[in-house]
């Protein structure tokens, strides 16, 4: 094989994405935990299941995707399995209950059942028909909704909300891809929004649920679909806007602060405000060029609890500053963009399903992430793909991106 | 169902493809937007919350002067007590704290509970300087919530003697009384600073990146006292009090040439180590603080005046039939009253009447003119806490009697070192010289920042007045009132007084201040010594009886202890200052701690064998070292019990000392290469290796002194250069 016919098959520029995240992830996990009592274990780990994710990664991409496929459910059932167990037999830590104890470190089946469940969602999207000419009906919706909720619910009783809403927004690009009418995601989005909205009034004012509701009226009458369904959906967004308060109250107490506390993170300084403030004021105070690497005094004095694992990126901020932050933001923009087109060119449906899912679960966890640590967004402790310390997680992304390359190598491109 | 939708061309895909990275655009638009915001239009504002967060100014506090006698003995040092305090807010387990506190410190645990209890407060004390035979266990307690303070501390190495020239601190170690008050500015010294680091769990770290202000040690004062000495007053006055059941016995001891206090006390007393609530009456320096009416004593001004004047010389007779110098229906009666008398007998056998007629013939003016020189009615200014002037009344104040009363020591009150100083003019050929106590300061380095030399204030009377005074007084030793003054082979110069004291507005005949005020030798006078008795109770109440021979016990230990020609000629013994910082001198039966880190072994071993104190040797992994070869290759890094703590002599502790051997690890020592390191990794790179650093500067190194692969000893200092200098 020549070296031009390799480079056809072999994505490198995914792969050198993936590496440079992982070994920046190195260099931050270092930086932030060299004055905490864990200094030398994590970046250590990082690196070594780096490696491991890279070459797991490398072999996937090898894979037939026949194979990929029929892997598929099995996964999802042993995923399943696992996050029952972990209910029985997981390590309860700071009342969530999600974690193996397995040699020294944590298992979280959760992060995996996100790989196995985008990869049976597209698998069941794929499976009935060839190519791209596909339909999508009711039946199948709430088939694929069955799926994903099945480990929501199991995520739920962990309780790990972050986790959840993970798989929940693997749903709509999916739908989406796989063909679902533009209606169909309003319908689906408008009560989030309704929601969303309904918890700002409660800081802004009434009025701001009420404007959104009349816009999201309007919106939906717009479209041309039948009346009843219409209404049904603006009934949807009143009992999403009205009801919001209700599960409010039947939130966790930790949530509840922690969703007021992005709205007012000063109302509670010392307490669940505290990571939001911490963690703008350690980028913030890293301007445009940072501190320099180790420099960063709010990461250095470990203002940041636990900042090696979903805060990692106020490490970046703080000691590379606002241009070491665009670059790595830069280096996700090329893996999220390489997912999706490496989805749009993939031979098979289900590896080009599998791309969209893991490209937007991608998105969701950066956008999340980071909105978190800039302030802009609840804190949902969710990692940072492939930076944040946790061996599941890193495992995880790199199994999705795997089966990424495996799709780029099995592309729509006359050899 | 057949809600179909059907997406088959590429069209439809591409647009959906586009929508997705629609969506991804506009999300990291949202984070780029934000993160554009607070990085560089908000950064300024961001950059201050965190350096408010991370750093703190840390007062370091200097060590406080230490108070040495003239010979270089440390009569009061340094110590650290351990207090331990809480913040209510942070304790988890106030009843374990309690608990642990009262099975130790012998509070109930409910005084502890009750303490952490305090609302609305984030620091309260719950036992404060604690005893050091307390502290083991205690200073190492780990509760959330639970602060162990080191508090500076005063160390009076030798109990109650000098306590009230020395004085006392508060808790926050400033002087409250004494040498401590009135020197307070120099013993402090000045407060440094470092910034701190403090980190997300409020931990402090120092910052190395800020300049640091060094506090500076506050200075050391000598004094002019001679502890022995001052041990002798000390227990003469205490035999003294006992021996006549006295209210109080005061005593004060000069150098008559100089004005220098040898030595100066007041019985009751108090011990600054144990303080009791019933000691507030020994706080007093009674000395300087406490007037009197003289008596007899008095009589000198009458004595010098008229030789100064002519009215008398020593050959004068006076006659004292007449009335009109008497004092009529006055309970001040003479113990001997002739009807006429020589001038010399008169002064012997402290003749009322005699004295009262010259007085008289004096006339008040004089008479107060030389009061007043002697130094009477004025501080004499010596620099202690607490001296009244005595009162001494002006001529246009007198009543008709009142020079009457004036010439045998009434209507007059005086201080005892009024009247030292006023026997020492004579004793020093006329010349008044001005009490001092404070003979020098010195810098921490050890270098004179001022020196107190003897300040002539005025020559009140004539050398030749002054010797003829010295022989009548000398007269009064030998023959006179104050013959059990007298002393083997040296002439004795000095006076005697018994006054009676005021009691309800009249003279009692019970209550008395019996003095005797001498010096010698009395044909070139060197030594003084006052005494005076407060009520003695035994029923002697004669200065002659009681005073003079407390007065002879005193100088008769001084001459054991120093001959007259070592007390012409005073040789400072002055001990290298710093060699006594760090092995204090000890009371017999108490032994401090001494310092051992940083001495080699061997060092270490002779120091504690000249101490006698038992010691057990073990290298950093806890292995003990029995042979002592190679000593002179291994320091001492770590020492138990910590230098300077203080042990009663009969439970002496035994020393453990980790050391470490470097023999073998020349490499250790090496001064390794850190130019290129961040400094953070420097100071830990040296530190770990057991230098000091100085830093100049901040970022990464540049250069470093001395260059790597030096060798160096532990503890050795290494000045590193940074790029950016501050």
């Amino acid at each position: 094989m020549s070296a031009s016919e390799f480079f056809k098959k072999f994505d490198l520029t995914l792969v050198l994405a993936t590496i440079s995240l992982i070994t920046l992830g190195v260099f931050a996990i270092f930086s932030a935990t060299s004055s905490s009592e864990f200094s030398e274990q994590f970046y250590e780990r990082h690196m070594i299941f780096g490696i491991a994710g890279v070459v797991m990664m490398l072999v996937i991409s090898y894979l037939p995707p026949k194979h990929l496929e029929k892997v598929s459910s099995v996964l999802y059932v042993l995923s399943l399995l696992l996050l029952v167990s972990v209910l029985i037999f997981g390590k309860k830590i700071s009342g969530q209950r999600s974690w193996f104890s397995f040699g020294g470190f944590g298992i979280q089946p959760a992060e995996f059942a996100k790989v196995a469940t985008v990869m049976i969602v597209a698998f069941f999207l794929s499976k009935d028909s060839e190519g791209r000419n596909s339909k999508l009906g009711l039946k199948d919706t709430l088939v694929i909704a069955g799926l994903v909720l099945l480990p929501v619910a199991l995520i739920a009783l962990q309780p790990d909300t972050g986790t959840n809403l993970v798989f929940l927004s693997i749903l709509i690009p999916v739908f989406l891809w796989a063909g679902m009418p533009a209606f169909f995601i309003v319908a689906l989005i408008a009560p989030v929004i309704v929601a969303i909205s309904a918890f700002l009034s409660d800081i802004v004012g009434n009025y701001l649920l009420y404007v959104v509701l009349a816009i999201t009226a309007i919106g939906i009458f717009l479209f041309k679909e039948k009346q009843y369904l219409k209404i049904g959906v603006i009934v949807l967004c009143l009992i999403a806007g009205f009801g919001s308060d209700y599960v409010y109250d039947h939130l966790e107490t930790y949530q509840q602060k922690r969703i007021m506390s992005v709205f007012d993170p000063t109302s509670d300084p010392r307490g669940s405000g505290y990571n939001v403030i911490q963690s703008k004021v350690a980028i913030g105070s890293g301007g445009l060029f940072g501190k320099g690497y180790m420099q960063g005094t709010q990461t250095q004095l470990n203002f940041i609890p636990a900042q090696w694992t979903d805060f990692i990126f106020c490490m970046v901020g703080e000691e590379f500053g606002f241009i070491g932050s665009v670059v790595l933001i830069i280096l996700y923009l090329v893996i999220v963009i390489k997912l999706i087109n490496n989805g749009y060119n993939a031979r098979s449906r289900f590896l080009s399903l599998a791309c969209i899912g893991f490209a937007s679960v991608f998105l969701f966890h950066l956008f999340i992430n980071i909105g978190m640590t800039v302030g802009i967004l609840p804190v949902i402790g969710i990692p940072l793909p492939l930076l944040s310390y946790g061996v599941s997680s890193l495992l995880s992304f790199t199994i999705m991106l795997g089966i990424g390359m495996n799709a780029y190598r099995n592309r729509n491109i006359v050899f | 169902m057949t809600y179909f939708i059907k997406d088959t061309t590429a069209v439809n895909i591409r647009r959906r493809t586009n929508l997705l990275l629609l969506l991804f655009f506009v999300l990291f638009g949202i984070i780029a937007f934000r993160l554009f915001s607070i990085q560089i239009l908000d950064s300024e504002k961001y950059q201050i919350s965190a350096r408010k967060q991370y750093e703190s100014k840390i007062i370091l506090y200097p060590s406080r002067g230490l108070i040495f006698d003239r010979n270089m003995n440390l009569l009061v040092s340094n110590s650290f007590n351990v207090s331990i305090a809480a913040d209510p807010n942070m304790v988890t387990k106030p009843d374990e704290i309690a608990q642990h506190l009262a099975s130790r410190l012998g509070q109930p645990k409910e005084f502890y509970l009750e303490k952490l209890s305090t609302p609305n407060t984030s620091f309260v004390y719950l036992e404060r300087k604690i005893d050091a035979q307390k502290i083991q266990g205690l200073d190492t307690l780990k509760y959330d919530g639970l602060i162990i303070l080191k508090e500076p501390t005063r160390v009076y190495n030798y109990n109650q003697l000098a306590s009230q020239i020395l004085g006392l601190t508060n808790n926050e170690n400033d002087g409250l009384s004494g040498i401590e008050k009135t020197l307070n500015d120099q013993l402090s010294g000045t407060e440094g600073f470092m910034i701190m680091k403090r980190d997300g769990k409020g931990n402090l770290r120092p910052a190395t990146e800020f300049p640091r202000k060094e506090p500076v040690k506050g200075n050391n004062v000598v004094l002019t006292i001679d502890i022995n000495i001052q041990r002798i007053v000390e227990e003469e006055l205490y035999r003294t009090a006992i021996e006549h059941k006295a209210a109080g016995v005061r005593s004060v001891v000069m150098s008559v040439k100089t004005g220098e206090i040898l030595a100066m006390s007041s019985y009751p007393t108090f011990d600054p180590s144990h303080i009791r609530p019933a000691d507030t009456a020994g706080f007093r320096n009674a000395v300087i603080t406490d007037q009197f009416e003289p008596g007899s004593t008095f009589k000198l001004i009458t004595v010098a005046a008229s030789l100064e004047e002519g009215i008398t010389n020593i050959n004068s007779i006076i006659r004292t039939e007449s009335e009109s110098y008497g004092v009529t229906g006055s309970q001040l009666t003479n113990v001997n009253s002739p009807e006429s008398i020589s001038f010399q007998k008169a002064v012997e056998q402290s003749s009322n009447s005699g004295m009262i007629k010259i007085a008289n013939v004096l006339g008040k003016e004089k008479f107060y003119k030389y009061s007043r020189d002697f130094g009477f009615g004025i501080p004499t200014g010596i620099e202690l806490t607490g001296e009244s002037s005595g009162t001494l009344k002006r001529p246009i104040d007198f009543l008709p009697q009142s020079l009457d009363y004036l010439a045998i020591g009434y209507q007059v009150s005086v201080t005892t070192l009024q009247m030292a100083a006023a026997y020492s003019c004579v004793a020093n050929n006329g010349m008044y010289m001005k009490p001092y106590i404070v003979m020098k300061e010195l810098n921490a380095s050890g270098e004179t920042e001022s020196e107190n030399k003897p300040i002539e204030i005025r020559q009140v009377v004539s050398p030749n007045t002054s010797k003829i005074i010295s022989q009548l007084l000398t007269g009064v030793v030998q023959r006179g009132t104050g013959m059990e003054a007298s002393l083997d082979g040296i002439l004795v110069a000095g006076k005697t007084g018994t006054a009676q004291k005021l009691v309800d507005g009249s003279y009692s005949s019970s209550h008395h201040q019996s003095s005797f005020i001498g010096y010698f030798p009395a044909d070139n006078p060197i030594i003084l010594i006052a005494v005076v008795i407060d009520d003695p109770g035994s029923g002697v109440y004669y200065g002659g009886k009681i005073s003079a021979p407390v007065f002879k016990r005193i100088a008769t230990k001084i001459l054991d202890y120093k001959s007259i020609d070592e007390l012409y000629n005073p040789v400072i013994t002055g001990r290298d200052q710093m060699k006594v910082d760090e092995n204090l001198t000890s009371n017999e039966d108490e032994v401090f701690i001494p310092k051992l880190t940083y001495k080699t072994l061997q060092d270490a071993i002779k120091i504690l064998n000249e101490k006698s104190f038992s010691y057990k040797v073990t290298d950093e992994t806890g292995k003990e070292i029995k042979n002592n070869e190679g000593n002179e290759k291994m320091f001492v890094v770590l020492q138990n019990p910590s230098p300077n703590l203080k042990y009663p002599m009969n439970e002496k502790p035994e020393v453990a000392l980790v050391v470490s051997g470097f023999e073998n690890k020349n490499e250790e020592f090496t001064l390794p290469d850190i130019t290129g390191l961040s400094l953070r990794n420097a100071i830990n790179k040296l530190i770990a290796s057991g230098f000091e650093i100085e830093i100049n500067g901040s970022g990464a190194v540049i250069s470093q002194y001395p260059p790597a692969g030096t060798s160096l000893f532990p503890g050795a200092k290494v000045v590193i250069y940074c790029d950016q200098n501050l």
